[in-house]
């Protein structure tokens, strides 16, 4: 290769293709420098920011669980002290209840009216204390993982039925109407527990009935979907539920700030036990809001095969 | 043909619980008993090893048997809740299957490594068959696992598919054992290679990413990690946690906080990240890990999460699954990291849930968690140069063979 031949860049081959700087090319590759050296500052500094987040964010995680476990077992000594507690009242309970049964009976001793009023009275309190105690042992034993349950062949129709002509007369007494919407179809068996599938429809009828404030009607509906689930619906034309009390419905010991404040009674169980049950059979639990009043449940429970 | 029955059984008398678990296992196996081919036995530490080998034996004529005593059982049932032994018997009449135990790991790890594979391999070839998977239960507390992993490719080359899990013994971190045949044995691998005509896929998935800047390893000795840049290592959790946070790592086995934050440790030349469960943490600081931490080697912090780790089992699964290449599995080996069980806590069933989901419902499942996992790379079977067996921590190993 011959001396002074330039490569088509311009670039003399006699410096083995590097290109000397001109005092100018130096002034510039000085900026350059300098520049570098500034954006290595800069992401030294966005290095250091990142170390930075990733032990707020370690920190504030570790926070966040040790707060959980606090909480676990707070709530963990919570359940212990109302299972418990309810173990206890349902004893003196079931006394006074006997105590209230001989009394009203004339068994010791005639009663005037007033005083037959009065018993009357105390005997329906007891009554849902007692009706509260047993929720809470129904919570108790879901949360143990004591309650068994025995699965057969069930006929929908005969347990709805049976649930609605036992609700009826208090529900009609207080002016609401209870139905069974397509009473006389062919409804598939189902395959339940048949007394824990009575307790949901019971509970969902109930609580149906406790928040309709005046009149009203409460309507049951069994549908075959055609899959494997048949569908069952408890619709009201009540109060409806308040938007923020939507998510926490399912939950325990919820109860909404409407039902507080109209002073209905109610454990605020119910519907925790409700839905532990469907999910047990496999089934799915959900409500909807009526367009402009009422709340409809719904439900479904596997055929039986 | 290819077919597998697993059994599992529990209660106190461990001859008895051995004998239950391995006629359950040929109960399910049903028709296709005169094909028995291996026993696969893995038991919790309760038992009297002894005593389990000597039940299944009763039952499980002369069909060769290997297995680990392990950090708890699991089977398609779950995540077993109770100490058990769980059977599996594997029938076939296209697979043969070579066995082979050696001892020694605690000072010779690689060298036992080599030996095991080396004498499966003898076996296979006296009798003309290639060799084309290798099964291995390493001791989860003797020895330096990845040197046994690399004593294994040491015999059978490189990029050899190679998967399994390291023994454990319920979380005490004493004594885990392995089964070879009739005998019960300690600090010891165990071995099986597998030959004939069947598919298999593994996957290994984790679940965690990392999280901060690297630190070099500038100290350590097989599983000790001394110092990091310099400083005692445990001044990563310090700085990461607060001192307050990481004095638990200091105070119990395998804390809490360093299984939500395992160590990932990316080897010198290599992108991919291998999880290390910190173990213990001494007065100096140095944290000592459940695999090999190397000089040299770059060191993150990692996180992750309940659900992911649960996550990603099923990924893996579907991944073992693909590698099948259309083949139905048969069977599914699970080992999953024993720190996962305790992450896990209650939700440990999920993971099986999901696996089981993933591989379908009538793919027989039995595995165990480790205190270590092996299997290649990413669960490169496929692309032999880009097969890499290691010696994992943290991970679900998933290997199902099909037909």
């Amino acid at each position: 290769m011959q001396s002074g031949i330039s490569q088509r860049d311009g670039r003399d081959l006699r410096t083995g293709g590097i290109d000397l700087p001109e005092t100018d090319d130096l002034v510039s590759l000085q900026l350059q420098n300098e520049k570098l050296q500034k954006e290595m500052k800069r992401l030294l500094g966005l290095l250091a920011e990142q170390e930075t987040a990733a032990r707020l964010l370690i920190q504030r995680d570790l926070a966040l669980s040790k707060a959980n476990e606090k909480l676990e077992k707070l709530d963990q000594a919570k359940s212990e002290f109302v299972s418990v507690a309810a173990h206890q009242l349902r004893t003196p309970l079931s006394g006074i209840k006997w105590g209230l049964d001989i009394l009203v009976q004339g068994e010791a001793g005639e009663l005037n009216d007033e005083q037959r009023n009065i018993i009357q009275k105390s005997i329906e309190s007891n009554d849902r204390m007692i009706a509260l105690v047993n929720d809470l042992l129904d919570v108790d034993h879901i949360e143990a993982g004591k309650d068994a349950y025995r699965f057969a062949s069930v006929d929908i129709r005969e347990v709805v039925d049976s649930v609605l002509s036992d609700l009826k007369p208090k529900a009609e007494a207080g002016g609401v109407m209870l139905r069974f919407e397509d009473r006389f179809k062919d409804y598939p068996h189902v395959w339940a527990d048949k007394s824990k599938l009575r307790a949901v429809i019971q509970n969902l009828v109930e609580n149906a009935v406790r928040y309709i404030m005046n009149t009203g009607t409460v309507s049951v509906r069994v549908e075959d979907t055609g899959a494997e689930m048949l569908q069952i619906t408890v619709a009201d034309d009540g109060i409806g539920i308040p938007k923020e009390a939507r998510e926490k419905i399912f939950g325990k010991f919820f109860r909404a700030e409407n039902a507080v404040r109209l002073r209905t009674d109610g454990s605020g169980l119910g519907l925790f036990i409700a839905s532990d049950i469907v999910k047990k059979h496999g089934g799915n639990i959900w409500f909807e809001e009526g367009k402009t009043k009422g709340t409809s449940f719904f439900f479904t429970i596997p055929k039986a095969k | 043909m290819l077919r597998a029955g697993i059994g599992i059984n529990y209660g106190d008398d461990a001859f008895l619980v051995g004998v239950n678990a391995c006629q359950e296992a040929f109960l399910k196996l049903g028709a296709d008993t005169h094909a028995a081919k291996l026993i696969i036995v893995f038991a919790s530490v309760k038992y009297d090893q002894e005593e389990v080998l000597r039940g299944v034996r009763s039952v499980s004529g002369g069909v060769p048997l290997a297995g680990a005593s392990t950090a708890g059982e699991i089977t398609g049932a779950g995540s077993s809740k109770k100490n058990s032994v769980a059977v599996m018997v594997l029938a076939s009449n296209t697979v043969n299957f070579f066995l082979s135990v050696a001892e020694g790991l605690k000072d010779h790890s690689r060298e036992a490594g080599k030996q095991v594979a080396d004498q499966v391999k003898a076996d296979a070839e006296k009798l003309g068959e290639d060799l084309r998977f290798f099964m291995m239960f390493p001791d989860g507390r003797a020895g330096n696992g990845s040197e046994i992993v690399r004593g294994v490719l040491d015999s059978l080359g490189e990029h050899f598919p190679v998967a399994g899990g390291a023994s454990g013994d319920d979380l005490h971190f004493e004594k885990t054992y392995q089964y070879c045949g009739e005998k019960v044995y300690s600090g010891a691998v165990v071995g099986i290679g597998f030959s004939g005509e069947f598919s298999f896929g593994v996957a290994v998935e984790h679940g965690w990413t990392p999280i901060g800047l690297p630190k070099k390893v500038t100290k350590s000795e097989g599983s000790v990690l001394y110092e990091l840049d310099g400083k005692p290592a445990i001044r990563l959790y310090e700085d990461y946690f607060g001192e307050e946070n990481a004095r638990e790592l200091k105070e119990n086995v395998l804390a809490k906080n360093a299984i939500m934050y395992p160590l990932g440790v990316s080897m010198e030349g290599k992108a991919h990240l291998l999880i290390r469960d910190p173990l213990t943490v001494d007065a100096d600081g140095a944290i000592t890990c459940a695999a090999e931490v190397p000089e040299g080697a770059e060191v993150r912090l990692m996180v992750g999460s309940v659900e992911k780790a649960i996550e990603m089992a099923g990924v893996a699964a579907a991944a073992a699954k693909k590698n099948l290449d259309g083949k139905e599995p048969r069977v599914a080996f699970v080992w999953s990291g024993v720190a996962r069980r305790k992450l896990f806590g209650e939700r440990a069933d999920e993971e099986i849930r999901t696996i089981q989901k993933e591989l379908g419902a009538d793919v027989p499942i039995i595995g165990f968690y480790t205190y270590g996992e092996q299997a290649p790379m990413n669960g490169e079977i496929k692309n032999q140069e880009q097969c890499n067996p290691e010696f994992h921590n943290g991970t679900v190993v998933i290997c199902a063979l099909g037909e």
